[in-house]
């Protein structure tokens, strides 16, 4: 008998290696820079708008193959990424490089990096959401934020947003991805040391999350020309071994490995029967954790 | 024979439904959006009774998009509680086998995939939006209204409705003829023809397909669909939407005007009924596996729930009310003792995914109002919005669980008081049953009754029931292949928990003033009187299947259900629950304190007196 973590489309919350295809869309009367086949880098220019407010250009994000061109309305790149996903996200596909604020200073003076994706592994605050947009960052990737905050910054219901009946991203210039969920949580370290290795490095972020159709955040790391896919999805059975995090409860964010799976319904610290196993979290501890509370890492 | 026992006989018509000579066994599946149930069912000692249930998360979507793999977990999880082989190589054995392998027959009720959502349009979608209600009653079916689109190009407002409408998701349009005749006419019809023909062209443009950005999940874009119509109304007005909507609509389909007669109304039904199972239904990944192994084709668990309901109010000769509150929707359906039914739908509230309708239409005050514990809006939103995030997750501190709850009785009193309900009015309301997550899996059965009272406020005397097992939405699925084995499962093992009798008084007097005496009269000639004072709840000492006679004497002002004042005596003995009797006195409607510490007071005292803990372990 297996049982699956089932909240992240491609079995686990970051993939190293995977092969991607993702459109770019392109404004109106855009025109195509790119070719059919053409190998495109993650900063290159794709396409690029002249208007009366000056030039607008979309770049690729992602090191790959142009697979498809809708001349004045997208080109499709296909390669190969590491791939992190968010549990909730709001605004459309940006592109820029992994910046990160210094440590130590105010959120309300310190520098922005302008047309950067800041990572910032704490909850974000909405001064910090409020400068970003107004210093010219294009995205936050951030441990958690308050669900209120993230309202009165996009200005929508967000419950509105995930069923799909309304779309924050026209109103916002700036896309958010957290990679915890709402509250107060910090990233996972494993997460945010990946994001760390990669400052600097041009990555494609994505907010849009409607989980009724599976749209889930994410960001795209390239990765270089030649690197061997992984095949997915990921292994995402809960089984004996498995490395695991906790995503709710008393032990929300705890990592740890899956020991032990119990035959019978154990009782949760919420006082109902649920199934669950026995985890030996990283700290030497071990605690039953009920299955619904557990995504697989490894 | 209502609409959800026809539609539920029309679908295994249509099905194609096997013949099953005797049947010993048979599994029982039930896809809910979340969650999938499983039940095995065979016969005991020459009767038909559950034999071991098990529930395995719903598996629709990447990485694990096939309904059938959810379904093997929940069969797994059975074949190793009873130690009977089911299924070999991933495939269901059937018929049962001399060594009691296997199944005979199998019955599939779901609810994955959402409702049937319609838009619905027509110059009588106003004046008959009460018969469409009834002749849609019982069906999984979301009725919204199509709005009238001007040509393209459109402007900022005309894209605004387009994306709204997109966003439905719609499978189908419902044209409505007009009333006797009085609302329709050529230009009537003809201008309806012209918007749906306007609505099939723009909503068939695959928006969906060239905007998404990813698009490695097919799932995660919505192609433009062709949708099916269907027109109920004068034959003389089908004409001109027929030619109008030629070539644009993927079918349709024209059935006779709306009556009130339950056998004008069947036609509509059977038409929703299978589009449901031609549209609906057809996204959903492997549930076309599913279907080759079913005797019969799948039917909705609304429909299933409201045939088990039909069943049990004209076996017992009562009025009965199921209430199955899902993650994604919620269903009440009601039937009386002279066989009208009376369903009511809320197709998007639920607690889980469906928190955020919740949310949308009561507003976080009406949710909280519930909460003993401290609990401020913000927390309030990020557990309903990581609901949705999380369709699987559970609740897993007795804070989320009483926010579960909340949001459970809010879901209740959306669908029982939403459009085409007419379920509110019921009275008395013999027999409450619980059935679904929710109710299965409380901490305390008085949690369970708490929410029905509070949701569904009865009046009079009402017996709480709980189906632990959650059968219930399954079982009206079973009775289309094994009418015998459904009906004597539904009275053997669906009310397998009665939570007791209750007393609900309406009408006032001041508060802490007694309301009503109540009398308990035992056989063995012990007798227990108790005053109960106004605006409280009482857990009276009637064992768990202990029977005594009840007597009632309200106050001139309180009602008990036959009038102001008026005295009551039993002449049957009345039975005891796993909670004893309840008497309920905080009137009709309910009424909470506005003032918080009043409130939670008040929430406590009450809970307390049925035994439920409060605070941090409520």
């Amino acid at each position: 008998m297996t049982t699956y973590a089932l909240d992240y489309p491609l079995g686990r919350p970051v993939a190293p290696a995977i092969n991607v295809r993702r459109r770019r869309a392109l404004p109106p009367g855009a025109t195509p820079f790119v070719q059919l086949n053409e190998q495109a880098h993650p900063d290159q220019v794709i396409a690029e708008m002249r208007g009366p407010n000056g030039v607008s250009q979309t770049r690729a994000g992602l090191a790959g193959r142009v697979v498809e061109v809708k001349t004045g309305h997208s080109v499709t790149i296909e390669g190969v990424a590491t791939l992190i996903q968010g549990i909730v996200g709001v605004g459309g596909p940006v592109v820029g490089p992994l910046s990160f604020l210094p440590r130590g200073e105010s959120l309300a003076v310190v520098p922005i990096p302008r047309g950067g994706i800041i990572v910032y592994p704490q909850r974000a605050s909405l001064t910090l959401l409020q400068r970003a947009a107004s210093g010219g960052a294009v995205g936050v990737i951030a441990g958690s934020a308050s669900a209120l905050e993230l309202e009165a910054f996009t200005r929508t219901d967000l419950s509105s947003v995930f069923d799909g009946f309304t779309s924050p991203q026209g109103r916002q210039s700036l896309t958010v991805m957290l990679t915890e969920g709402f509250g107060d949580q910090t990233m996972d370290a494993a997460i945010f040391q990946l994001f760390t290795q990669r400052a600097g490095d041009v990555a494609l972020l994505t907010g849009l999350t409607q989980p009724r159709i599976n749209l889930r955040p994410e960001v795209l790391l390239p990765l270089p020309l030649g690197t061997a896919p992984m095949p997915t999805p990921l292994d995402n059975a809960l089984t004996e071994g498995a490395r695991v995090s906790v995503t709710a409860g008393p032990l929300r964010g705890a990592r740890g490995t899956l020991v032990y799976m119990f035959a019978y319904p154990q009782i949760s610290p919420a006082d109902i029967l649920t199934r669950s196993a026995l985890i030996r979290l990283d700290d030497g501890s071990t605690k039953t954790v009920a299955l619904s509370a557990l995504d697989r890492l490894g | 024979m209502g609409e959800a026992t026809r539609a539920a006989a029309g679908q295994a018509e249509r099905g194609s439904a096997r013949a099953t000579p005797a049947i010993r066994s048979a599994l029982m599946i039930d896809c809910g959006s979340v969650y999938t149930k499983i039940a095995l069912i065979g016969l005991v000692e020459d009767r038909y009774r559950l034999l071991a249930r098990a529930q395995a998360p719903t598996t629709t979507t990447p990485p694990q998009a096939d309904v059938q793999l959810g379904v093997r977990e929940a069969i797994g999880e059975i074949e190793r509680l009873t130690g009977r082989t089911l299924a070999r190589n991933g495939q269901l054995i059937i018929p049962e086998q001399n060594d009691g392998a296997g199944v005979d027959a199998v019955a599939l009720a779901t609810s994955v995939g959402g409702p049937l959502r319609l838009l619905s349009t027509g110059p009588g979608r106003e004046a008959l939006s009460a018969l469409i209600h009834r002749a849609l009653g019982g069906l999984f079916v979301q009725v919204e209204s199509l709005a009238t689109l001007p040509p393209p190009p459109f402007d900022a407002e005309g894209q605004r409705t387009v994306a709204q409408t997109r966003a439905l998701r719609p499978h189908g349009i419902l044209v409505v003829g007009g009333a006797f005749g009085g609302a329709r006419g050529p230009l009537a019809i003809e201008a309806t023809a012209q918007n749906v023909a306007r609505w099939l062209d723009t909503l068939r443009e695959s928006e969906g397909e060239s905007d998404s950005p990813n698009p490695d999940f097919p799932s995660q874009a919505s192609p433009g669909r062709v949708l099916p119509v269907v027109y109920t109304g004068v034959a003389d007005d089908a004409a001109p939407l027929a030619s109008a909507v030629q070539g644009r609509a993927a079918s349709f389909q024209s059935v006779g005007p709306l009556a009130p007669s339950a056998n004008s109304l069947a036609p509509l039904n059977r038409a929703i009924s299978a589009l449901y199972d031609t549209t609906a239904l057809l996204d959903i990944p492997g549930l076309s596996g599913l279907r080759s192994v079913a005797n019969a084709a799948p039917i909705a668990s609304i429909t299933s729930l409201s045939g088990v309901v039909r069943y049990l109010s004209q076996h017992y000769k009562m009025n009965v009310v199921g209430v199955d509150v899902g993650a994604n929707s919620t269903a009440l359906a009601g039937a009386t003792a002279d066989g009208e039914f009376l369903p009511a739908l809320h197709p998007t509230a639920g607690v889980g995914p469906g928190m955020g309708a919740i949310l949308r239409a009561v507003g976080a005050p009406s949710v909280l109002r519930w909460m003993t514990l401290t609990t401020d809006e913000n927390e309030l939103r990020e557990y309903a919005l990581t609901r949705m995030l999380r369709p699987h997750a559970l609740p897993s501190t007795p804070r989320e669980l009483e926010m579960e709850y909340a949001f459970a009785r809010e879901a209740i009193r959306l669908a029982l008081h939403g459009p085409g309900s007419r379920l509110s009015g019921l009275s008395p309301l013999d027999v409450a049953l619980g059935t679904g997550g929710v109710f299965a899996n409380v901490a305390h059965p008085a949690q369970a009754a708490l929410i029905l009272l509070d949701a569904l406020e009865p009046r009079g005397i009402t017996s709480l029931v709980l189906d632990t097992a959650q059968l219930a939405s399954m079982l009206g699925a079973a009775g289309v292949i094994a009418a015998t084995a459904a009906m004597q499962v539904a009275e053997s093992d669906a009310v397998p928990l009665p939570l007791g009798p209750m007393i609900s008084t309406f009408g006032a007097v001041p508060e802490g003033q007694p309301a009503v005496r109540v009398a308990l009269e035992f056989a063995d000639g012990r007798q227990h009187v108790e005053d109960v004072a106004q605006g409280t709840l009482a857990r009276l000492p009637l064992g768990l299947g202990e029977r005594a006679l009840l007597s009632l004497y309200p106050a001139p002002q309180i009602d008990v259900g036959l009038g102001p004042g008026r005295q009551a005596r039993a002449s049957e003995p009345i039975e005891g629950g796993a909670l004893g009797m309840l008497v309920d006195t905080r009137g009709r409607p309910l009424q909470l304190p506005t003032a918080t510490s009043e409130r939670v007071a008040r929430l406590s005292d009450w809970r307390q007196a049925l035994g439920i803990e409060t605070g941090e372990r409520a």
